[in-house]
């Protein structure tokens, strides 16, 4: 799935810009490119959302599983 | 969504950082003026000129202009500029709203553009562009 970005230019300037189909960790590295495509604006703050957690449990809960798996297929 | 950024255009200041340092700065000199979140001096005589004010002199970091309710005067102090008209107060406030407002969409078409030319420079593709509640969404994809 190709990487999205969402920019919102409010009418009084303000900006926002997030980054779509994109999940996890990932998404940190997107913080340059957005900086990059908003140049003549400063990051004054920035959160993590939904999917960055959602994917981060799933990863999480994975791990687990895998464990379990392990631990059951052993003699 | 995963990662939400904010972020402030050049030649403004975030509403809160102006009040603060309003605030903090509480000294006669200043409460006589009203705060403005414009730091640019070129986009507050653009902001005057969108607002009709066209009638202005600059003497280094003041800026005079004529307005309807008197001449209006503006300083820069720190890092924004403040505004008054003289005795007027009151209407000092409502020029610096319709002031901001002006400021304001000047920056959003500028910066729709800006970001839409950066976008193509950087590959990526308008999927969509829309008006909500007078902010502007563009949506790129990358390619």
């Amino acid at each position: 799935m190709s990487k999205k970005f969402v920019v919102t230019i409010g009418s009084d300037g303000m900006i926002s810009a997030e980054t779509s189909d994109i999940t996890g960790a990932a998404c940190l590295d997107e913080l340059a490119t957005i900086e990059a495509l908003v140049p003549d604006a400063r990051v004054v703050d920035s959160r993590l959302t939904g999917d960055y957690y959602r994917a981060a449990v799933q990863e999480q809960h994975l791990s687990v599983l895998n464990t379990v798996k392990n631990q059951r297929g052993r003699p | 969504m995963s990662l939400e950024v904010f972020l402030i255009p050049v030649g403004i200041m975030a509403v809160k950082a102006a009040q603060e340092l309003h605030n903090a700065k509480n000294r006669q000199y200043e409460q006589a003026f009203e705060s403005t979140r414009i730091q640019d001096q070129q986009l507050l005589i653009e902001g005057l000129d969108a607002l009709g004010i066209t009638e202005h002199q600059v003497q280094g970091e003041l800026v005079t202009a004529q307005t309807k309710a008197g001449e209006a005067v503006f300083v820069r102090e720190s890092d924004r500029y403040l505004a008054q008209i003289r005795n007027e107060q009151e209407t000092t406030g409502a020029l610096v709203e319709e002031l901001h407002q002006s400021v304001g969409q000047i920056l959003q078409r500028r910066n729709v553009e800006k970001v839409q030319a950066q976008a193509r420079t950087m590959g990526m593709r308008l999927m969509e562009q829309r008006t909500v509640d007078g902010s502007v969404q563009l949506v790129f994809e990358e390619a």
